[in-house]
């Protein structure tokens, strides 16, 4: 070697030895890195042991303070770094409840305890800062047995146009820990077949990555089974790689009643049954599906849903608004208006309440805040509340972005109307955002662009409007297609469905790509998505598992059966009683499935989960069953008294001369969409014939029937 | 032949320290492991198992229907020492921590072989009292960088500034910043500074942080270490000598207020009233109460004859750091986390102790973030706050009389003197530096970087 360059060589090799640790881009990730400012730690507003950091070192200032100046600087002792209390502690120096965090002769404490020797220093204002992180691996995100193992490496860029390697500096994390784990030092390891994501956080910067681990199945072959569209072509593509077989397609039975409840909200009646049953034509399910969407029954149904996700109440938009509320949105249904177009109505709207229903969006959404994170939650599937107080703890959302995208709704002016009840939306022609803990005046700032000029004059709200429906946005029609699938599936591909993050990857990311995919294409017709949905194998397969996909509860291989929802419960108990359920204000006859606003006194409609419309989290519908429903379904007054009605269906029929043959042919067509078995008839027509009373004999028997798994659940 | 000197030189002063050569000392050897290993889950505020260690008589106790934890005599029928050696890591203490060492573990043995024997006066005396003094590392004989200045005190006839330093205590000439004298013997740290009335004796406080408080009492001119009055787990933040001199103060991070008597420094009385540190305590003009400021969030007065809390001050909602009575006694001045000075009546506790009234009366506000130390004089208030900024305030107008500031700002202010005699007024500052300055015209007489150099 050349010894000219072997000296230079030298000489760099100890500049970079020699260069001061940065208290940001060291310091700063291994305290997140070690845990020390998560939310439980000293990350919690008022930190632990009267040590508080800012959460996920998201507030370099403040943290530099807490460290070398709070409490008489007790915590850094730069003339002897070893006995700084902020090392002898979570190196178990001296006790500490957080338990063992800085290993002594781990390198994190090297770095710090260097820190501290080299006087405890804040980075000079003009050191280049961190624009961004990047994961790298070799090969592919598909880790196979016997060695299901990648060692990730983290980069960071930086605003002088350099880039270093921080992967000892990288907090790593995974999102189920029964698939596989990842060490600190970035080594992903699978623990059984499955998905999992990792997640690296620097500072304010995330970047997740979804691995698949692969484990050879003993007997497994693929059948090529046959696909209907691309909504099969993508599920088996992804099950063929893990390895799992779609189970074959439901019956017609399963399958009316499963596409009446999903498209209509209700179940088919004894002769829609039996007509779908006796059809003999190959293309029955495909004109049924294309039937069912043009009923009258679609429109309120999926109103509801959406009145759910708008927080449509009495007591946030008033008793007239509501209503008005909701005809404007069973119309959209009704019309199948385009979703960016459904969209660009609620976010723009102005004027009064009462004449332009969708203005109520900013009636519920009664400020900034509350428009902005109910926005950013409904249309993008990113839950932004974090960020109002903190960076986001497993997203790259700062705090900063928060209060950018919050101004562009702070300008909508709340006043009240002429009328009782009357509202108008209007514009205010200035007014900015200002970040409480920085002060700073926040420009308004979208995804993926940055910062934005909007003329003065120009509604704020248009910008983001125009910015959200565009199709190349990456939520809009992946989310609202997500929602959608998720409507009839049972499960979401994203799962919640409003909480779209890196970090909480798809379960199968080509066919929700496809699906968003197939919507934008479609300008955003959501009857069209459902149609493509409800015609492909996936959606038709049957609940019975096979050998080979028992243990799939995620990637679609057979239907996920589900109790129906609380509306759809009290209308199918009232179809097959023949008793209809009242509504104080409603004409006699209205279902619950096309109720207007939440019954909040109807006890089945409560114990079954019929949300109070009080946050725009889809999670307000609970998933678990309670303990309350046995009880309601056991001997609740809305059951008990339908079966006692001498006016219900099968009394009717029993008065009318039918045979016992008949009546329970009749109730098993009803209520499960299909005949009883042989030996099902049996067991009733005994029953029958064995009690003295009739009529309570036939009480008797609704009510097994209706306590059927097979009628409470969706198969 | 050098190496057999040393050898003989640490035997030697190994077998000083021992009580008897060879036995194993509770409070040299088996308390320190106590109090760092055990005591923060087994203490008094959390005693996991229903079991604390943070004193003796706790350690021994039998648990209600069943043995002793340590049966003495008998380390392997004792339930302490089979948990100190386990290998089941779910069972072995410290939990989720490292095992003791193989030395320490030995030390524990033989201490209770040789019948668990308490070699102290009180079994119920906190462990932190019962660890001997400990002689600390000396002071370096230059600053390698300044060290902020955290405890600042004027001799009584305003010649001479006592400023916290690095293991020691510093003396400066307050007119001329030249270094006088140098009084070694302390801990890491120095948080607070007192001269008795007639200069002759200097009581510093402080400690290592997480570990160790100290109340040490010197010889102001010698610089001879005369006691270590006040031992605890965690830092000294405050000492404060009633105006006769009799009384010492001591405020701790254990959260107590220890009163002694200066001449024999016996205890007067113990105060365990507070839910975390006690940042600063200050005794009434007629010494019939005591007021201090607390990182609970409170400030509170006693009666020093009862110890008896007479009023709690909630007020601030946030950490307290500083407190002064009013001349007359009747109000109260405090400061803390939020910026503001308030002030508040006194006010008495109802005689079931329910309600206690303590009640604002007004704020003082426009002060940095954090204000640290207050010092009343007359009707005079002085603050220091993280702002770089001194003050002065009216105590009966509240009035802002005026600022202490340099032009092109400061780093933050900790601590605070002042000198009624000569109107001066001393600050310390995080940046190493002590500014004394002449109260009444506002001026700067002297800026010193307090390190020996």
């Amino acid at each position: 070697m050349n010894w000219r360059i072997l000296v230079l060589w030298i000489l760099l090799a100890n500049i970079a030895i020699a260069k001061p640790i940065s208290f940001r881009y060291e310091v700063m990730p291994l305290l997140t890195r070690q845990g020390c400012n998560s939310g439980t730690c000293h990350g919690s507003p008022s930190g632990k042991g009267g040590f508080a950091l800012s959460m996920f070192a998201f507030d370099a200032p403040s943290d530099h303070l807490v460290l070398t100046h709070d409490l008489a600087g007790r915590r850094v002792d730069v003339f002897d770094p070893d006995l700084s209390l902020v090392l002898r502690k979570p190196s178990n120096g001296l006790a500490h409840r957080g338990e063992l965090k800085l290993p002594k002769n781990g390198r994190e404490y090297q770095i710090i305890r260097q820190w501290i020797a080299e006087g405890c220093q804040m980075d000079p204002t003009d050191t280049p800062a961190c624009t961004g992180i990047e994961m790298e691996f070799k090969g592919t995100p598909v880790l196979y047995w016997p060695q299901p193992t990648a060692q990730l490496r983290v980069k960071a860029h930086f605003t002088d146009g350099s880039t270093r390697d921080i992967s000892h500096l990288a907090q790593y994390t995974i999102t189920d820990e029964s698939i596989a784990s990842v060490t600190a030092d970035g080594r992903v390891t699978g623990r059984k077949r499955g998905q999992a994501a990792v997640m690296v956080r620097y500072i304010e910067h995330v970047v997740a990555q979804a691995f698949t681990f692969v484990k050879p199945v003993p007997g497994f072959q693929w059948t090529n089974p046959p696909v209907a569209n691309f909504v099969d072509e993508k599920t088996h593509a992804k099950l063929r790689e893990m390895q799992i077989l779609p189970s074959g397609l439901c019956t017609d039975g399963e399958f009316v009643r499963r596409v009446h409840l999903d498209v209509i909200g209700r179940l088919p009646t004894i002769n829609e049954t039996k007509e779908f049953l006796s059809d003999k034509s190959g293309s029955k399910r495909a004109r049924l599906i294309d039937a069912l969407l043009e009923r009258q029954e679609y429109a309120p149904f999926w109103a509801q849903k959406w009145g759910d996700l708008l927080r449509l109440t009495p007591d946030a938009v008033s008793e007239s608004g509501a209503h008005k509320f909701n005809q404007w949105l069973v119309q959209s249904f009704r019309k199948n208006q385009p979703y960016d177009a459904f969209a660009r109505d609620l976010l723009t709207a102005t004027g009064s309440t009462f004449q332009n229903p969708p203005t109520n969006y900013y009636r519920t959404a009664a400020d900034m805040s509350d428009a902005l994170e109910t926005t950013t939650q409904i249309f993008i599937g990113n839950r932004l509340s974090c960020a109002k107080c903190h960076n986001h703890p497993f997203e790259r959302w700062t705090q900063d972005n928060y209060y950018g995208l919050g101004a562009l709704f702070n300008r909508v002016k709340r006043q009240a109307g002429a009328r009782p009840d009357e509202m108008f939306i209007t514009l205010a022609r200035s007014g900015e955002v200002t970040n409480p803990r920085s002060g700073k005046v926040m420009k308004p700032w979208l995804p993926g662009k940055g910062p934005v000029d909007v003329p003065a004059n120009m509604d704020r709200r248009q910008v983001f409007a125009k910015w959200l429906t565009k199709k190349d946005n990456p939520w809009f029609a992946k989310v609202e297609a997500n929602r959608l699938w998720a409507a009839v599936m049972g499960q979401g591909i994203v799962e919640p469905v409003d909480d779209f993050r890196a970090s909480n990857p798809p379960v199968n990311a080509a066919l929700l790509e496809a699906l968003g995919t197939e919507f934008t294409k479609h300008d955003f017709d959501r009857k069209h998505l459902l149609r493509v949905i409800l015609n492909s194998r996936t959606y038709q397969t049957s609940a019975k598992p096979n050998e080979f996909n028992g243990d799939d509860e995620l990637l679609f291989s057979h239907y996920r059966p589900h109790l129906l929802s609380a509306e759809q419960l009290l209308d199918g108990v009232c179809q097959v009683t023949g008793v209809a359920e009242n509504f104080a204000g409603l004409p006699t006859g209205t279902r619950a499935t096309a109720l207007p606003t939440p019954q909040l006194n109807n006890a089945f409609l409560k114990v079954f989960g019929q949300p109070t419309r009080s946050s725009a989290c889809a999670c307000e519908r609970p998933q678990e069953p309670q303990l309350g429903q046995a009880l309601e379904l056991l001997n609740g007054k809305f059951l008990h008294g339908r079966l006692e009605n001498a006016a219900n269906r099968l009394q009717k029929q029993a008065a009318a001369g039918k045979t016992d043959n008949e009546i329970i042919t009749d109730l098993y067509l009803a209520a499960l969409a299909r005949t009883p078995t042989p030996e099902e008839l049996a067991a009733a027509q005994k029953h029958l014939a064995s009690s003295g009373k009739r009529e309570a004999a036939l009480a008797d028997l609704c009510w097994i029937v209706l306590n059927l798994n097979e009628f409470l659940f969706q198969y | 032949m050098r190496l057999l000197l040393l050898t003989l030189a640490a035997a030697w002063a190994s077998g000083c320290v021992s009580t008897e050569p060879g036995a194993v000392s509770f409070r040299r050897d088996i308390a320190p492991l106590l109090r760092s290993k055990c005591q923060s889950c087994h203490g008094m505020r959390k005693a996991e198992g229903k079991y604390r260690v943070d004193n003796f008589m706790e350690l021994m106790r039998a648990p209600k229907d069943e043995p002793a934890r340590i049966q003495a005599g008998h380390p392997d029928s004792s339930l302490l020492f089979e948990m100190l050696v386990t290998t089941d890591e779910a069972e072995r203490m410290p939990q989720k921590s490292e095992p003791l060492s193989a030395k320490e573990m030995v030390l524990f043995r033989k201490w209770i072989e040789e019948g668990a024997i308490f070699d102290g006066k009180d079994p119920a005396t906190p462990l932190a009292q019962v660890i001997p003094a400990r002689k600390h590392a000396p002071a370096p004989a230059k600053y390698p960088r300044p060290l902020p200045i955290t405890a600042l005190a004027f001799s009584p006839d305003g010649k001479e500034l006592a400023v916290s330093g690095l293991r020691e205590v510093t003396v400066w000439d307050s007119t001329t910043g030249e270094l006088q004298r140098r009084i070694p013997g302390m801990a890491q740290r120095t948080y607070a500074l007192a001269w008795n009335p007639d200069g002759s004796t200097l009581t510093a406080g402080g400690g290592i942080p997480g570990e160790l408080g100290e109340a040490r009492v010197f010889d102001a001119i010698t610089g001879e270490l005369k006691a270590v009055t006040h031992q605890a787990g965690d830092v000294v933040l405050d000492v404060q000598h009633d105006v006769n001199g009799t009384l010492l103060a001591v405020a701790d991070a254990d959260n107590f207020i220890t009163v002694y008597h200066t001449e024999d420094l016996s205890t007067r009385l113990i105060i365990d009233n507070h839910s975390d540190w006690v940042m600063a305590v200050t005794f009434s003009p007629d010494i019939h109460f005591l007021a201090s400021a607390s990182r609970d969030r409170s400030a509170k007065i006693f009666e020093m004859k009862t110890g008896d809390t007479i009023s709690t001050y909630g007020g601030h909602g946030a950490s307290v750091l500083g407190v002064a009575f009013r001349g007359d006694g009747k109000q109260m001045f405090s400061s803390g986390r939020g910026g503001k000075i308030h002030v508040w009546k006194t006010g008495l506790a109802d005689i079931d102790g329910k309600r206690f009234g303590a009640e604002k009366v007004s704020e003082i506000s426009g002060l940095g973030s954090e204000v640290f130390k207050l010092v009343r004089h007359d009707n005079l208030i002085f603050s220091v706050s993280t702002d770089g900024k001194a003050r002065v305030h009216q105590a009966t107008d509240r009035r802002l009389l005026r600022e202490f500031a340099l032009t092109d700002g400061s780093d933050w202010l900790q601590s605070l003197a002042f000198h009624a005699p000569s109107g001066r007024l001393a600050t310390g500052v995080h940046d190493g530096t002590v500014r004394v300055w002449d109260s009444k015209s506002g001026k700067l007489l002297k800026a010193f970087n307090a390190s020996p150099r």
